[in-house]
């Protein structure tokens, strides 16, 4: 009966708020479509700037490798999504993806078939992610501080594992995840899509994905909306985790080896594609397309740039003025449209 | 804000947007211009924020344009997934010879096959690739070299193995063979004076403490770099042993070098410590020639490793075989041979090409810059 009153009581917030909210949210849709179009315009941009100045980047194979080069930090970069439009952020993937390198590298090597490897390299990174998000939630820890927690005992802990060497594949089938599929498209691209549609499908169309926003937006209202916040946060939390420790297997499998060294600029790379891609840090905005195209735009000014042979120096350059660029293109449109 | 507010942003974003890319590419260019070249290489270089490793991919640029070698240059920035994009851009265009200086452990296998797929003659530096020649130092002599210079040092000046602590700031995550410079070290130290004996391979990455006489710290540093790493860890670990013993200082390149001298000096124990070094940059040969306390310098001349890598890279597009390993050229500095090598702190010659690389000479690379003893 209590649980009945409560679900009557919370589909009547839900119901009062989906009713006030269903004019805002065609304004938003208009707002994300626009922005869409900026960001994606801007890397129209990128590719016609690449494509008269370097003839070498027009060609199908490069578009693979772009892809294929992309592929990591995309499978970090969607989880980072998830967890920013949360209203936090997850610092740790730069610990947990070289963890789920070595622990790919050290269980197929043992032997294991792969897909058991996955599965077990996916539970640890949700693992490590179930940590955050309780001690985020449960202890009430920033995440901040929490994640950079967790990132230096998951980078410490990978080269403890591995006492420091690098971990070759004993049979280089197990690297599958680097091995072309068709076309001349590796199955980390592919993987990268799949993961891309269904983070996509899973926050356009569920109530999960809906909660998420929710509780980007207004923890608080979100609490009062019914929503379960500190579940929703730790899964959150728990879906980055094995995102990253999957992205780390990938790495393997494109290294043909387990390395410890592997993903230390994976956190700060991630948040940048994902603001790029349109999201806020403060939560409640943003999306898996914008990150995606966010997550290209990075890849594609690094290819084109180590194509044109510019130092990397200059690379650097142009990679932060894009992202200040594009951020505050954002910011400035926010401000002459009147919003905050 | 109207919908056509939003296009005249984007437009201007994308001009914007142009005019960064523009201007950043044109500052950085750096594919050397001319016509008529015979080959074409694409160079990875292990990390262009190193000065002394950016003189590597500079120098095979121009020296490269003097013997009609066009190179076009990559920076692998010491990052395993720009090691794999790098490969397979070079092998996108197409070169004569790729040559890969990778920076990242265990990506060898991988970048092997990028390189074996595409048909490309490949040399490998620094790192093994599978199917690629290897160009690398022996950091082994390093250490073997230096135990020699040290030995007598330490007895001259009175020091025993009761009342002195080796202190190595190795590099823990480099692999073994990087790391075989300070672990040889004190295992021929330890076997000429008495040492606690402990064998190179007793002494790994994790190691910190062993026996009396060894403490190992991290010389890269934790994020932070070399100089500042190990001058961080080397305070801290100073405070654990007392004022009275004697210092031994062995560390991995020149910034970790000075790192080492800013916290025995602001401690005030360099009367008590001996420094080795390795990199033989500026700083280092200064402090090998200026400073009591600097000992033993190792230089791998990379100032001439183009000249090196150039003759390689046709004598595999040539198919000249090539010895298991081509050795750079390599000594161990001390107060007493410096100027035979330095003119102040610039290399002035090399040593003479060992056995295993006189298959360059029939290239005739080399002998067009004239800097190796006898060509």
């Amino acid at each position: 009966m209590a649980e009945e009153g409560r679900s009557t009581a919370e589909s009547g917030v839900a119901a009062s708020l989906g009713a006030m909210a269903r004019p805002m949210l065609r304004g938003q849709i208009l707002d994300r479509s626009i922005q869409f179009l900026g960001i994606g315009t801007f890397y129209v941009v990128i590719l016609i700037f690449f494509s008269f100045a370097e003839p070498n980047f027009l060609q199908y194979s490069n578009a693979i490798n772009i892809l294929s080069a992309v592929s990591v930090l995309g499978i970090v970069a969607v989880g980072q999504a998830i967890a920013i439009v949360s209203g936090g952020f997850d610092l740790s993937v730069s610990g947990t993806l070289p963890l789920g390198a070595v622990a790919y590298a050290a269980i197929v090597n043992r032997p294991t078939g792969v897909l058991q490897a996955t599965l077990l390299v996916l539970l640890l990174g949700a693992a490590i992610g179930l940590g955050n998000g309780l001690i985020i939630n449960k202890i009430g820890i920033n995440p901040l501080i929490t994640t950079l927690g967790t990132l230096s005992i998951g980078a410490g802990l990978a080269f403890v594992f591995t006492n420091g060497i690098t971990t070759p594949l004993k049979d280089l089938n197990t690297g599958i995840w680097g091995n072309t599929a068709f076309a001349g498209i590796t199955y980390d691209v592919i993987a990268l899509v799949v993961i891309g549609i269904v983070s996509f499908l899973v926050l356009r169309y569920t109530t999960f994905g809906r909660a998420v926003y929710a509780i980007g937006g207004n923890r608080e209202a979100a609490r009062l909306a019914g929503i379960r916040v500190d579940l929703v946060s730790t899964v959150v939390y728990m879906i980055s985790g094995a995102l990253a420790a999957f992205a780390g297997e990938v790495v393997t499998s494109q290294l043909l080896a387990g390395s410890a060294t592997v993903g230390g600029a994976a956190a700060l790379s991630s948040i940048a594609a994902v603001i790029l891609g349109g999201a806020a840090l403060t939560g409640g905005e943003g999306g898996i397309v914008g990150t995606l195209l966010g997550v290209l735009i990075l890849g594609t000014i690094a290819d084109g740039m180590a194509l044109m042979h510019v130092a990397s120096f200059y690379q650097q350059i142009a990679t932060g003025a894009v992202l200040l660029l594009a951020v505050g293109f954002g910011r400035l449109r926010q401000l002459l449209g009147g919003r905050h | 804000m109207s919908v056509i507010g939003h296009a005249r942003s984007a437009r201007l974003l994308a001009w914007v947007a142009i005019a960064v890319l523009a201007a950043v590419a044109c500052g950085g260019s750096s594919t050397p211009s001319g016509s008529g070249d015979k080959y074409t290489f694409a160079y990875a270089n292990v990390f262009d924020k190193s000065p002394t490793f950016k003189t590597v991919a500079d120098n095979l640029v121009s020296q490269g344009a003097q013997v009609g070698i066009t190179v076009h240059r990559f920076d692998n920035n010491s990052d395993c997934a720009t090691v794999l994009s790098n490969a397979k851009l070079m092998v996108q265009e197409k070169p004569d010879v790729a040559i890969d200086w990778m920076g990242c452990e265990g990506a060898g296998a991988a970048v092997g096959k990028i390189f074996k797929d595409a048909n490309v003659p490949c040399i490998a530096v620094n790192q093994q690739i599978p199917g690629c020649a290897f160009f690398n130092l022996v950091n082994k002599e390093f250490g073997v070299e230096g135990a020699k210079i040290v030995y007598p040092l330490v007895q001259k000046a009175g020091w025993t193995p009761n009342d002195t602590t080796l202190i190595l700031a190795a590099a823990p995550g480099a692999g073994a063979e990087v790391n075989s410079n300070s672990r040889f070290f004190y295992e021929d130290l330890a076997n000429m004076w008495g040492l606690d004996k402990f064998t190179a391979d007793q002494i790994t990455d994790t190691t910190t403490r062993l026996g009396r006489n060894l403490i190992q710290i991290p010389g890269q540093g934790t994020g932070n770099g070399p100089l500042e790493g190990t001058y961080t860890q080397l305070k801290n670990v100073l405070l654990s042993i007392p004022t009275s013993r004697h210092l031994i200082v062995f560390t991995i390149n020149d910034d970790s070098g000075l790192g080492a001298l800013r916290a025995i000096t602001e401690t005030h124990r360099e009367n008590n410590t001996m420094i080795l070094s390795a990199g033989a940059d500026s700083d280092g040969v200064n402090n090998l020639r200026t400073n009591p306390h600097w000992v033993a310098e190792f230089s791998v001349f990379f100032e001439f490793w183009s000249e090196y890598l150039l003759a390689m890279g046709v004598a595999v597009k040539k198919g000249i075989a090539t010895p298991v390993q081509t050795y750079c050229p390599q000594v161990v500095l001390s107060k007493d041979n410096v100027d035979q090598y330095y003119t102040g702190t610039t290399p002035k010659s090399v040593p003479a090409l060992p056995e295993q690389d006189k298959y360059l000479i029939q290239t005739g690379i080399l002998q067009k810059f004239g800097n190796i003893p006898g060509l």
